[in-house]
C-alpha cells in the first residue's frame, strides 16, 4: 500500500479542483474505493462470454432444436436486454454502468439472430449482405435512440462488415476484389464515418462522451487501415504511402489542435510502422530496409516526444 | 553509483499525476515531479511497439556481424541508459522496450558462447536479466515476468528440461507461495508507488501461473486434479476478497476476476453440459452478479462504491473497441461466383466466420 494524502494536501487550493482534490484525498485515505473499472471487466467479459456461447449453441444445435425454436429464443433474449435498457429512457434518467452493457449484449444478441436466419433462411438471396446494412441500421437507431455510444460502435461495425470489411485479421492481404480491395474499402468506410461526424459538430470534441468522438475514432483507425491496404497490394504501393503520410499530417494536426493525444498517437504509430512495412516491401536490399526502418522508427520517437511537449505546452 | 530514476518524492508526484488526471496540471505546476517526462498508458503501449519494431531493424542492421546478439544488447541498453539519464524519461515504453530487449540480447550471447545445455539455469540467467532490469525502470511488468521466469526455471529443474517432464508441482508451489508473499506484504506501507505495483501484479498474476503449473501436474484433465484445482481458485478468490475489501485495495479485487477465471476452467472440466450452455451460463451469472454489485454500490459515498470517481486517460477508446471486436462477423459465405450487394462490392472481403 501507499498513500499520497501528503502530497495531496500539498497541492495548492483552486476553486475548480476542490472535488477532485477532495475526492483524492478519500480515495488515499481508503475511505473510498472505485470498483468501477473490476466491474467494467467483468461485464465486459461476461457479455463477450454469454455471445460466444450463442454463437457455438447455433452452430452445434443448427438441427436438434430447430431454426425457429433457436431464432425465437434469441430474438426473445435480445428484446428482454432492450426492455431493461428501455427502463431507463422511459424513467428519463441516464442509464447505469449495468443497464449500458446489457444494451450491448441486446445488440449482440439481435445482430447474431439476423446473421443464423440469413445463413439458414436466406432471406436476400444473392444479395445477403444486405442484413448487414440493415443490422447498421437498427444498430445506428437503437444507439441514437438510446444514447448508446457502445451501440453506435456496433452498428459501425455492421457497416463496416456490410462494405466487406470484415473486422479480423488477415482480410486487409486478402482482397476478394483487386479493384475495389481492402484498401479504398476502409477509406470508403473512412468517409462515410467521417461525413456523419460531421452532423455533431455542435459536440465538445474534447468531452469524449458523444457520438462525434465514436465517428471520428473510427474515421481515423478506417482510414489508416485502408491506407495501409493500399500499400501492400503493389500496384497501389505508391499511392499508400502518399495517402499514409497524408492522413498522418491530417490526423496528427487534428490531435494537436484539439488536444486529443489518441489522435496524435495514431498519426504516428500507424505512419511509423506503415512507413516500415512499406520500405521493407519496397526495398530489395535487407540491410537498407533495415538501415531505413531504424531511421523510420529514431523520427517516429523523435516526432512523438516533440508532439507531446507540443500537447503539454498548449494544454498549459 | 548514482542510478538515475526519480527519487521517491518524485514518483510519488509522478503518481499523483497519473492517478488523478484533473489534479496533473496541478501537480506539475509544483515542480516536484523532478523534469522527469512520462505519458499515458496508449502512449507507453506505443512507445513500447515502436521501441520493439526499433530493435527488429538494429537487429537486422547489426545481421552481418559476428557476435550480434551482444552488440545490439549492448548498443540498446546503452541508448535507453541515455534516454532515462539524459533525457529524463520515464515510463514512455521506448526505453523499457529497448533496455529489455537488450538485457535479454546480452545475456543469451552469453548463453550461446557458453554451449552449456542447462535449461533451467539458462531461463534463469534470462529472468534475472528481466528482474534487473524492472528494478532499474521500476516496471511491474518486467518484475512479474522475470518472477514468471523463475517459476519456468523451477519447471525445467527436473532432470529431462525442455521436451521432458516438467517439475510443475514444484513450480506451481512457487507460485503460490509468490502470491502469498505479495498478499501479505502488500499491506505494509510502501514509500515508492513502483513496488506497491510490484507487489500488486505478483498478487494478480501468480494464482493464475499456478493454476496453469498445477493444470499441467499429475494427470491433466482428470476430476480428483480438477476438484483441487477449483479448491485452490476459490481459496484464492475468497482470500483475494477479503483482503481487497478490508485494505481497500485493487490489486486483489481485479486478482479475484481471475480466481474467477481459474475457478470457471475447473468447473467447465467437471460439469457434463456442452461448452455453449456453460459459457452462456457462465456469462449470464457474471453478468447478473456485476450488474447487482454495481446496484448495491452505486449510491455509496464512502467505502465500496461503484461510481466512477476518477477515469484513467483512453478507457472510452478501449470501451469502444471492445464493443466493436466482439460484434458477430458477417454471417454467410459468398457462393462461387457470386458479387455481393451493396453498390456492387458489398460483403465481398465478409470471412464467413459466424
Amino acid at each position: 500500500m501507499h498513500d499520497l494524502s501528503a502530497e495531496l494536501q500539498a497541492l495548492p487550493a483552486s476553486e475548480s479542483l476542490t472535488a477532485a482534490h477532495s475526492q483524492a484525498l478519500l480515495q488515499e485515505g481508503r475511505r473510498v474505493l472505485s470498483v468501477r473499472s473490476e466491474l467494467l471487466i467483468a461485464m465486459y467479459v461476461a457479455v463477450a462470454t454469454f455471445v460466444a456461447g450463442v454463437g457455438l449453441l447455433v452452430k452445434a444445435n443448427l438441427d436438434r432444436i430447430g431454426p425457429v425454436a433457436l431464432l425465437a429464443a434469441i430474438f426473445a433474449a435480445s428484446a428482454l436486454c432492450y426492455s431493461v435498457a428501455s427502463r431507463a429512457l422511459l424513467a428519463r434518467r441516464d442509464r447505469s454502468l449495468g443497464e449500458d452493457y446489457v444494451l450491448l449484449l441486446g445488440a449482440l444478441l439481435f445482430s447474431a439472430a439476423v446473421g443464423y436466419a440469413e445463413v439458414k433462411f436466406r432471406v436476400f438471396g444473392a444479395g445477403w449482405s444486405r442484413h448487414l446494412l440493415l443490422l447498421a441500421a437498427w444498430h445506428v437507431a437503437a444507439a441514437y435512440l438510446f444514447r448508446s455510444r457502445l451501440v453506435l460502435a456496433v452498428a459501425l461495425t455492421a457497416f463496416a462488415g456490410w462494405l466487406g470489411v470484415a473486422a479480423s485479421l488477415g482480410t486487409p492481404f486478402e482482397p476478394v476484389y483487386p479493384y475495389f480491395g481492402f484498401g479504398p474499402r476502409s477509406l470508403v468506410c473512412a468517409l462515410v464515418f467521417y461525413a456523419a461526424s460531421r452532423f455533431h459538430l455542435s459536440e465538445n470534441p474534447g468531452a469524449g462522451k458523444g457520438f462525434r468522438e465514436v465517428y471520428r475514432q473510427f474515421a481515423a483507425n478506417f482510414a489508416f487501415w485502408g491506407a495501409l491496404g493500399l500499400g501492400g497490394d503493389p500496384s497501389t504501393r505508391w499511392i499508400g504511402a502518399a495517402t499514409l503520410l497524408g492522413l498522418a499530417l491530417i490526423v496528427g494536426r487534428a490531435g494537436l489542435n484539439e488536444r486529443r493525444e489518441s489522435f496524435l498517437l495514431y498519426a504516428v504509430g500507424y505512419c511509423a510502422i506503415g512507413l516500415v512495412w512499406l520500405e521493407a516491401l519496397i526495398l530489395n536490399s535487407y540491410l537498407l530496409a533495415s538501415w531505413l526502418g531504424l531511421a523510420t522508427v529514431v523520427g517516429a520517437v523523435v516526432l512523438l516526444f516533440s508532439l507531446r511537449s507540443r500537447l503539454k505546452e498548449s494544454a498549459r | 553509483m548514482i542510478i538515475a530514476r526519480p527519487t521517491v518524492m518524485q514518483e510519488r508526484w509522478l503518481a499523483v499525476g497519473t492517478r488523478y488526471p484533473a489534479l496533473r496540471a496541478a501537480a506539475e505546476k509544483l515542480g516536484h515531479s523532478g523534469g522527469w517526462k512520462t505519458t499515458t498508458l496508449l502512449g507507453r503501449c506505443l512507445g513500447f511497439l515502436l521501441g520493439l519494431v526499433g530493435t527488429g531493424m538494429l537487429a537486422g542492421v547489426l545481421s552481418q556481424l559476428e557476435s550480434p546478439l551482444l552488440v545490439g544488447g549492448l548498443v540498446l541498453v546503452a541508448a535507453a541508459e541515455w534516454l532515462v539519464a539524459q533525457r529524463r524519461v520515464f515510463r514512455s515504453g521506448i526505453e523499457e522496450a529497448m533496455y529489455l530487449c537488450g538485457a535479454v540480447a546480452v545475456v543469451v550471447q552469453l548463453l550461446i558462447w557458453s554451449d552449456g545445455n542447462n535449461d533451467a539455469l539458462g531461463v534463469a540467467l534470462v529472468a534475472t536479466a528481466v528482474l534487473l532490469v524492472g528494478w532499474r525502470l521500476l516496471n511491474p511488468l518486467f518484475t512479474t515476468l522475470a518472477f514468471a521466469g523463475y517459476s519456468l526455471a523451477i519447471a525445467l529443474s527436473g532432470p529431462q528440461g525442455f521436451g521432458g517432464s516438467l517439475s510443475t508441482l514444484e513450480a506451481g508451489i512457487a507460485c503460490v507461495v509468490l502470491a502469498i508473499v505479495a498478499l501479505v506484504a502488500g499491506g505494509r506501507e510502501w514509500q515508492r508507488p513502483a513496488h506497491d505495483g510490484m507487489l500488486d501484479a505478483l498478487v494478480i498474476t501468480m494464482p493464475w501461473l499456478a493454476h496453469g503449473w498445477f493444470a499441467a501436474y499429475g494427470w491433466p484433465g482428470s476430476a480428483p486434479n480438477n476438484w483441487a484445482l477449483l479448491v485452490l481458485a476459490l481459496g484464492f478468490l475468497a482470500v483475494n476478497l477479503v483482503i481487497g475489501v478490508s485494505r481497500s485495495q485493487h490489486a486483489p479485487l481485479i486478482g479475484a476476476l481471475g480466481n474467477v477465471t481459474c475457478a470457471a476452467y475447473s468447473l467447465q472440466k467437471l460439469l457434463p453440459w456442452p461448452l455453449h450452455w456453460q459459457l452462456i451460463a457462465a456469462g449470464a451469472l457474471l453478468l447478473a452478479v456485476a450488474i447487482t454489485l454495481e446496484r448495491l454500490l452505486r449510491d455509496r459515498s464512502e467505502g465500496l462504491t461503484s461510481r466512477a470517481i476518477a477515469e484513467p486517460a483512453g478507457v472510452e477508446v478501449i470501451q469502444l473497441a471492445g464493443a466493436a471486436s466482439i460484434s458477430p462477423a458477417p454471417s454467410a459465405e459468398p457462393q462461387p461466383g457470386f458479387r455481393g450487394e451493396g453498390g456492387g462490392f458489398g460483403g465481398g472481403g465478409a470471412s464467413g466466420r459466424y
